[in-house]
C-alpha cells in the first residue's frame, strides 16, 4: 500500500497562516490575564508545533491543540507574560508526548483536564514536576488499565494513583516545635 | 479500468485520510500517530483498489476525484462484508469439518470472530485471522474481506465436493493418510483426490475400496512413466471427467482444483518414486 507523503508548500502554508490566525484570535481572550502572543511569538509556536509533531510522529488533521491548551490554561496563576511562550511550548510537547505514552487511551480533554489540575494543585505551576511525575505516574497507570477517568473527565484523578510522598504541614509544624 | 493510484492528486487523498481520522477519532482528539494515519492511508487505498479491481467492470472516469471513487470503493467492501456474512451462513448449514481441528477452528471459531470485528470504514485492509487451514488457492496477495470472501468461496466448494462421498468414506482416507490426520495442517480435498487418483486411473469403483499389492505396483508403473507433465495432463483429466460426474460440469470447482494438479503430480510420483505408493493410494 502506498505511504504518506508531504503536501504540496502552499497547502502547508496555508494551513500554518490558519494556524497563526487562531493563536492570535486567542489574545482577545486571554489578555485579561495579562497574557498575549505577538505575531512572531504565534510563528514560533507553530513552528515549535511542527517539530514536535514530527518528533512524537503524530498528525494533526484540521484543528490544533495549541488554542485548547491556551484556552485551558491562560487563567492559572503560575503563567505569566514573561514566561508564557515557553511554557505553551512545554505544555505543547508534554500533551502529545503523553497521548502516545497513553496509547490515546485519553481524549484530548481529558488529558487537558488532567494537566491543568495537576498544574495547578499539586505541581504549584512546575512544569518539570507535572512532567516528571504526575504525567510519568498517570500515563503508567493508564497503560496498566486505570480507565476511572472516563467517568471524571481527567479531574479529581491524580490523588487516586498518586504515590509520592509530598510536604506534610502537620509534620513540618511537629518538626518547628522540636526545633524550638 | 483504473486510472491508477497515483494519478490522484495527492492533497485529494490526504484529505479524505483526514475526514477518516476526523471520523476516527469522532471528535474527541485533534491528532492521531503516524501510524494510526499510515492505517487510514491503507484504507482509503484498500476502498480505490476495490472499486478500481472490482468485476462487474466499473470503470474510473478521467474526471472522478479519489473521494468519489473511494466512496464507490467502500461502498463495494460493504456489500462484499454483507456477502461474506451471507456465505458463510449458507456455508455453516452443511459445514462438516471430517474431524480436522485446523478447519474447524478457521471456519466455525475464526471466521464469526472475523465477522464480529470486521471493520469496513477504519481497517478494511485487515483480515483479521490467520486462516490456518491450508487451501487450493493461493490468496496471499488478498487481504481484509477480499481474502475473507474468497477463503469462503474455496471452503463451500471443497465441501460441495467431499459431501458428494460418504462422509466416513473421506474420514477412512483421511484416517489411513494419518492416524492422527486430526492435528494435521493439511488440504483436505488435496489427500482425498490423490487417493481418487488410483481408482479412476485403474478404472476401480470407490465402493471397491483399498488397493492390493498389484494395483498398487500397476500405479507405480503407471506414474514412474510420465512425465510430470503427462502426469499433470492425467491428472486434469481425471479431476473434469469426475467433475462431470459428481459435480454436474460446476466449472469453478474444477478450476479451484485445477489449482492443485501440479501439487498433486509432484506428491504421487515422489510417493511412487520412493517405493510408497500405498502412502498416496489409501482406500
Amino acid at each position: 500500500m502506498g505511504e504518506i507523503k508531504t503536501t504540496g508548500n502552499w497547502l502547508e502554508a496555508m494551513t500554518q497562516q490558519n494556524q497563526i490566525q487562531q493563536l492570535l484570535a486567542a489574545n482577545q481572550y486571554t489578555e485579561q490575564f495579562g497574557l498575549v502572543l505577538s505575531e512572531q511569538d504565534a510563528k514560533m509556536l507553530v513552528r515549535e508545533r511542527m517539530e514536535t509533531l514530527k518528533r512524537e510522529r503524530r498528525v494533526e488533521f484540521g484543528k490544533s491543540i495549541l488554542p485548547a491548551i491556551i484556552y485551558a490554561f491562560c487563567d492559572s496563576a503560575y503563567i505569566h507574560q514573561s514566561h508564557y511562550v515557553e511554557t505553551l511550548i512545554r505544555l505543547q510537547e508534554m500533551f502529545f508526548m503523553y497521548k502516545n505514552e497513553m496509547d490515546d487511551e485519553l481524549t484530548d480533554d481529558e488529558l487537558l483536564n488532567f494537566m491543568k489540575e495537576q498544574f495547578e494543585t499539586v505541581c504549584y505551576g512546575d512544569l518539570d514536576y507535572l512532567e516528571g511525575t504526575c504525567l510519568e505516574i498517570f500515563s503508567e497507570a493508564v497503560r496498566a488499565g486505570y480507565r476511572d477517568y472516563c467517568r471524571s473527565e481527567g479531574k479529581g484523578d491524580f490523588r487516586k494513583i498518586d504515590i509520592v510522598t509530598r510536604w506534610d504541614r502537620e509534620l513540618f509544624e511537629t518538626v518547628l516545635k522540636d526545633l524550638e | 479500468m483504473g486510472n491508477g493510484l497515483s494519478d490522484y492528486r495527492q492533497e485529494d487523498m490526504l484529505s479524505i485520510v483526514m475526514k477518516l481520522a476526523e471520523q476516527y477519532v469522532s471528535g474527541d482528539s485533534t491528532s492521531i500517530t503516524y501510524e494510526r494515519a499510515q492505517s487510514l492511508m491503507d484504507a482509503v487505498l484498500y476502498c480505490i483498489n476495490e472499486y478500481e479491481h472490482a468485476d462487474d467492470g466499473n470503470f474510473v472516469r478521467a474526471e472522478m476525484t479519489a473521494g468519489e471513487v473511494y466512496e464507490l470503493g467502500f461502498r463495494l467492501v460493504q456489500d462484499k462484508a454483507r456477502k461474506v456474512r451471507e456465505n458463510y451462513h449458507r456455508l455453516m448449514a452443511g459445514f462438516d469439518d471430517y474431524g480436522m481441528e485446523c478447519l474447524r477452528d478457521t471456519v466455525a471459531k475464526g471466521i464469526p470472530g472475523f465477522l464480529k470485528r470486521y471493520d469496513v470504514r477504519f481497517a478494511p485492509q485487515e483480515t483479521l485471522l490467520t486462516l490456518d487451514y491450508p487451501i487450493l488457492r493461493d490468496i496471499r496477495e488478498l487481504s481484509g474481506v477480499d481474502a475473507v470472501f474468497e477463503y469462503i468461496r474455496c471452503i463451500e466448494w471443497e465441501q460441495q465436493l467431499l459431501g458428494r462421498f460418504d462422509r466416513y468414506y473421506v474420514r477412512e482416507i483421511l484416517r489411513r493418510y494419518h492416524l492422527d490426520y486430526e492435528h494435521l495442517f493439511e488440504n483436505i480435498c488435496h489427500i482425498v483426490m490423490m487417493n481418487l487418483t488410483g481408482h479412476v486411473l485403474l478404472h476401480k469403483p470407490l465402493a471397491e475400496q483399498g488397493f492390493t499389492g498389484d494395483e498398487l505396483r500397476k500405479l507405480g508403473l503407471i506414474f514412474t512413466e510420465l512425465t510430470e507433465e503427462e502426469a499433470e495432463k492425467t491428472i486434469d483429466g481425471y479431476i473434469r471427467s469426475l467433475m462431470e460426474r459428481y459435480c454436474k460440469e460446476n466449472l469453478l470447482l474444477y478450476k479451484y482444483l485445477q489449482g492443485d494438479v501440479h501439487a498433486m503430480a509432484v506428491r504421487i510420483r515422489s510417493g511412487v518414486s520412493v517405493g510408497h505408493p500405498e502412502k498416496i493410494f489409501l482406500l
